[in-house]
């Protein structure tokens, strides 16, 4: 009797001690290739060692406590923050299963063993990359800055700096697509510190001018987006809606998540001129002389019109949209997206 | 337009302030570089035209307050034309005549022109000084004074006024204003006036037209047509004549037509309707100011009498495009003449002039007499075939004649006898009985001391007797005058009748001026018997050759046959009395009028006359009468009713010209046509005034609603 139970024991001591290896090696898996989040976020801002318009001092503090996940399911490598769309190893527990043949011995719940005298495997969910592809509208109705003297323009590249540091802190890619007209800048997603500093750069020496086309933009992204991602717009969307709604819709239809930022000045918002005004367009040689207080109610009318179009046709297609309004804090902007983004999950 | 105060028009130069301050607004506008271009592009197309018209009315209500206020200053005002003196502010002694006449039932716009005249009269009585007195007369013919009396309260004047109607009579302003001057005469106020409110139509004065202003009193004519002419047509004559082309009972009515506008009349509808149905429709042209004539044929089914309306489109003036009309439609009556002395010679022949007056040539079909002559042998059996039988100084029939004869009155037919050589009275006695009117006594000639000169036409025939005094009330002789030629006709011999005397079915209807009866009637059975006592040739009288033998012997004719007796009368006119014959036997008229009401006149009031003046012709149309014999009973008098028209005149709306005044130097009389001037002066400063707030308010409503 006393040799069985001596076998026993043995046998438990070498299973927790199996249990405890098998735990520690999945811990190194996990863990393998990839520095720890502190470790992460140190090396990211030694490679910001410059000062940055966007991504100051103060920005970065308040940049620490957020994450930015992703509403729908993407596809990636299995080392983001990002729900797969299967089940497989990975760091975070789902649920348990009653143990069948062929399931892992390491993933048994000895514990749960003990307690119920069955056998029972853990899931995990596996964690993948995401990647976004950050799209903004450097036409010239961006460089708008009324009494805010924040420009659109200024506004938009603060929230893409904001996000692309957030993807690339928790090692998931981001991508920048500056248009106009015609593609200005693109650089392909990467999670990289590296990368980082290059878009951040690259947002910095933006001019807006000429006409939009955001459709076109969104065509060519459609070509060289290859699995499923996150894109946001970051526009004033002063374009023909239907053509850009088509283009979401298809995008949306390919599995990709899509985020419209509206952004928008204060003055296109009220329309608070008086008088006999003179308005030129930003971007093309339009004039129009007009009493504003006889003008102001038809106006506000017709935006009315145009953001109700793209209320209603964000719910239809499922997207993730706001109206932006330069005058607002920018981390009230970004916290309340982000916020939104969990609520969706 | 004038202005009291023109300097200050200078300030009208200020009008420029608003365009200078618009157009340099626009240069000043500031610019703005903005990127929702789109939007304000689509909001401004939505608004341009909203836009321009806000700023166009904004810069006239600037441009309109600006110019007010210098022009208010200016003091501006008009000198207009006034119908009112400016004395009608001063205590005077005032009569208000107020034409009433059917001219002033027109419409112009959409009110009668006696309802403007009452509201001018309602603004004369106002304006009138304190302590004014003031009366108020009628314009119509034969119309009162509803105010007969100068009285000071006006209020009661006012509600006279307001409860008078417009007429359908003539209007007689010349009377009225007589009238009121006669008010005047006993006037209290020094300064007297006459305010006569018409539609200023020349038909309302005599042939003087309206007196001069400078007349005293002060006549003021005020014309509440302000004017104006009212467009106006009217039937204003209808004849009536037979249409031999249709038969006995064909008739032609042809309307006059007047157009009293200054416009042609193009094919103007006219219909014609005959008992109340329309029969017959036709078209005219009316030039301006001109007449047509309109005429219908219409064949009536049977003799009798019709009341027939030609009328046109109702226009401003109803009551004229109306005209009543009573037609005679005559029986045809058969007539057999019985001649009792045949000759030869045509002109020696008995019936030689009976036949010419019953059968008068080309005017044979408008007798309505359809003649026979036979023998005295030659009697027809069958007699209902005739109407009327004239035995002409025939022998005695024989009884089975006679018995013909009887049965023929009896049964409705009418019997002329007229007697001469042939006639035996004995025999005729015994013959025909009570069938005579009268029993015969005996021809006689004339007796020398009875006879008396005649006219030339009776040199070498001797003295003779004559026709007394005709009475027209009989159906028979009221053709004829109470002095008509009939009575020269001399009469060498007659035949005397037995005295009877005159009762309900017998009586005598001419008489010779000696008192012998020279025609006598009696009503046998259903039928009528008339009795000459002298020949129907010229051997006793000379009577077929005179003018009225004719009608007389067509008369008898008619009236055996129960015929029309006479023409009918011409249609009376609004307001003037027609006279009714009362025959002796009438004991009770009535009178139906044209809406339906009835006048009843009984025996008291016809007792011991002739005629009765009906004078409740206020309305136009057709008045039927009934008359009442002994026995009360009720039988309508076709042969009496009459037709009541308009008085053509008052369709006219020509104006009257009123005098001038008489020459300068003529003392007050001048210095009262000074003060009357017909012009005041309009102050306009207050409508500007009022122009100048309602601008202010546009301004203010126009920018405050943006």
């Amino acid at each position: 009797m006393d040799h069985r139970r001596r076998a026993a024991r043995a046998k438990r001591v070498s299973r927790r001690d199996a249990r405890g290896q098998s735990r520690e090696r999945e811990r190194r898996r996990a863990t393998a290739g990839r520095l720890r989040p502190a470790s992460r976020r140190g090396k990211i801002r030694g490679i910001l060692t410059a000062p940055l318009r966007y991504l100051d001092a103060q920005t970065l503090a308040k940049l620490q406590t957020m994450a930015l996940r992703a509403r729908m399911v993407v596809e990636g490598a299995l080392s983001g923050l990002h729900r797969a769309p299967h089940y497989g190893s990975s760091v975070e527990f789902a649920e348990h299963k009653e143990y069948s043949p062929g399931d892992e011995i390491r993933h048994i719940d000895w514990k749960a063993y003990g307690k119920f005298d069955k056998y029972y495997v853990k899931r995990f969910e596996q964690e993948t990359e995401l990647r976004a592809y950050l799209l903004v509208d450097c036409s010239g109705s961006m460089g708008y800055a009324g009494d805010s003297r924040r420009s659109k323009l200024v506004v938009a590249s603060y929230l893409a700096a904001s996000l692309a540091y957030l993807l690339v802190r928790q090692q998931d890619q981001a991508g920048l697509l500056v248009f106009g007209r015609s593609m200005r800048t693109y650089l392909p997603p990467r999670a990289r510190p590296q990368h980082l500093a290059d878009l951040l750069r690259a947002l910095e020496t933006l001019s807006p001018e000429g006409p939009t086309d955001l459709a076109r933009a969104i065509d060519y992204l459609a070509e060289v987006v290859r699995r499923r991602a996150m894109v946001v717009v970051l526009s004033d969307l002063f374009d023909q809606p239907t053509a850009i709604l088509d283009r979401m819709r298809h995008l949306r239809a390919r599995g990709h998540e899509v985020v419209v930022f509206h952004v928008l000045d204060p003055d296109e918002l009220a329309f608070p001129f008086e008088g006999l005004t003179l308005f030129e367009s930003l971007e093309d040689e339009r004039r129009l002389l007009c009493d504003t207080r006889a003008t102001k109610r038809s106006y506000l009318r017709e935006l009315r019109g145009f953001l109700d179009t793209w209320q209603r046709a964000a719910v239809d297609a499922n997207l993730t949209y706001s109206v932006t309004d330069t005058s607002r804090p920018l981390d009230r902007i970004l916290s309340e997206f982000l916020i939104g983004q969990e609520r969706r999950r | 337009m004038h202005f009291l105060a023109p300097l200050f028009l200078a300030g009208l130069a200020a009008t420029l302030v608003p365009i200078l301050v618009h157009l340099i607004g626009r240069r000043r506008a500031r610019t703005v570089r903005f990127s929702a271009m789109d939007f304000l592009f689509a909001s401004q197309k939505k608004v341009a035209t909203r836009l321009r018209l806000r700023q166009l009315l904004l810069l006239l209500a600037r441009l309109g307050a600006i110019a007010a206020v210098p022009l208010a200053l200016a003091r501006p005002f008009a000198v207009g034309r006034a119908d009112l003196p400016a004395t009608v502010a001063r205590a005077q002694s005032a009569v208000l005549v107020l034409d009433d006449s059917a001219s002033m039932r027109v419409r112009m716009g959409r009110t009668p022109l006696f309802e403007r005249a009452q509201a001018r009269a309602r603004e004369i009585l106002g304006l009138l000084g304190r302590d004014s007195e003031v009366a108020l007369v009628l314009g119509s013919e034969g119309a009162d004074a509803p105010v007969g009396e100068l009285t000071q309260d006006r209020a009661r004047v006012g509600r006279v006024i307001d409860a008078q109607k417009p007429s359908l009579k003539a209007a007689d302003l010349a009377l009225a204003v007589r009238r009121a001057a006669q008010i005047l005469s006993t006037a209290g106020h020094s300064e007297r006036r006459v305010f006569v409110l018409t539609d200023g139509a020349a038909h309302a004065w005599d042939a003087a037209g309206p007196p001069p202003p400078d007349r005293s009193p002060a006549v003021v004519l005020v014309d509440v047509t302000e004017g104006a002419l009212p467009k106006n047509h009217a039937i204003v004559g209808a004849e009536v004549g037979p249409a031999s082309q249709l038969g006995p009972r064909g008739v032609k009515l042809t309307a006059e037509i007047a157009n009293f506008s200054d416009v042609p009349e193009k094919d103007l509808a006219v219909t014609l309707r005959v008992g109340g149905r329309a029969v017959a429709r036709g078209l005219a042209d009316v030039p301006a100011h001109g007449r047509a004539r309109k005429a219908f044929l219409h064949a009536f089914p049977e003799g009798g009498y019709y009341d027939v309306v030609l009328e046109l489109p109702e226009d401003a003036l109803a009551v004229d495009d109306r005209r009543f009309v009573r037609v005679e439609v005559r029986k045809q009556a058969r007539v057999l003449l019985v001649d009792g002395d045949p000759r030869t010679i045509r002109r020696d022949d008995e019936l030689f002039y009976l036949e010419t007056a019953l059968r008068p040539g080309e005017a044979a079909v408008e007798s309505q007499l359809e003649v026979q002559s036979v023998p005295a042998d030659g009697l027809p059996k069958k007699l209902s075939d005739y109407d009327v039988i004239f035995l002409c100084n025939a022998k005695a029939p024989p009884a089975a004649a006679v018995a013909a004869l009887r049965a023929f009155v009896e049964a409705g037919g009418g019997l002329f006898i007229s007697v001469g050589e042939n006639v035996d009275p004995d025999a005729y006695q015994a013959a025909l009985g009570d069938l005579l009117p009268q029993p015969l006594k005996g021809a006689r000639a004339i007796a020398p001391e009875r006879r008396t000169e005649g006219e030339s036409g009776l040199e070498g025939e001797g003295p003779a007797e004559r026709l007394g005094r005709i009475d027209r009330r009989h159906p028979m002789l009221t053709v004829f005058s109470e002095d008509a030629v009939l009575r020269k006709a001399p009469f060498y011999r007659l035949m005397l009748l037995a005295p009877t005397p005159d009762t309900e079915s017998r009586r005598t209807l001419l008489r010779f001026e000696s008192g012998a009866p020279a025609l006598v009637e009696a009503e046998i059975g259903q039928g009528r018997v008339l009795l000459f006592t002298s020949t129907i040739d010229r051997d006793w009288t000379k009577l077929p050759i005179n003018p009225d033998f004719t009608p007389l012997m067509q008369q008898a004719a008619r009236y055996l046959a129960r015929a029309p007796m006479r023409e009918p009368e011409p249609p009376g006119v609004v307001g003037r009395p027609h006279q009714l014959p009362i025959l002796p036997e009438v004991t009770r008229i009535e009178v139906t009028l044209p809406q339906g009401a009835h006048k009843l006149f009984d025996r008291a009031e016809l007792s011991g006359r002739r005629e009765l003046a009906f004078a409740d012709t206020w309305e136009p149309g057709f008045y039927h009468v009934a008359t009442a014999a002994a026995d009360g009973t009720l039988e309508p008098r076709p042969a009496l009713d009459f037709a009541v028209n308009l008085d053509a005149k008052e369709s006219d709306f020509a104006k009257a010209r009123v005098s001038a005044p008489a020459a300068a130097g003529a003392g007050e009389r001048s210095a009262q046509a000074s003060a009357d001037a017909p012009t005041r002066r309009i102050e306009l400063w207050h409508a500007v005034a009022a122009a100048l707030l309602v601008f202010l308010l546009l301004e203010g409503t126009i920018t405050r609603r943006g």
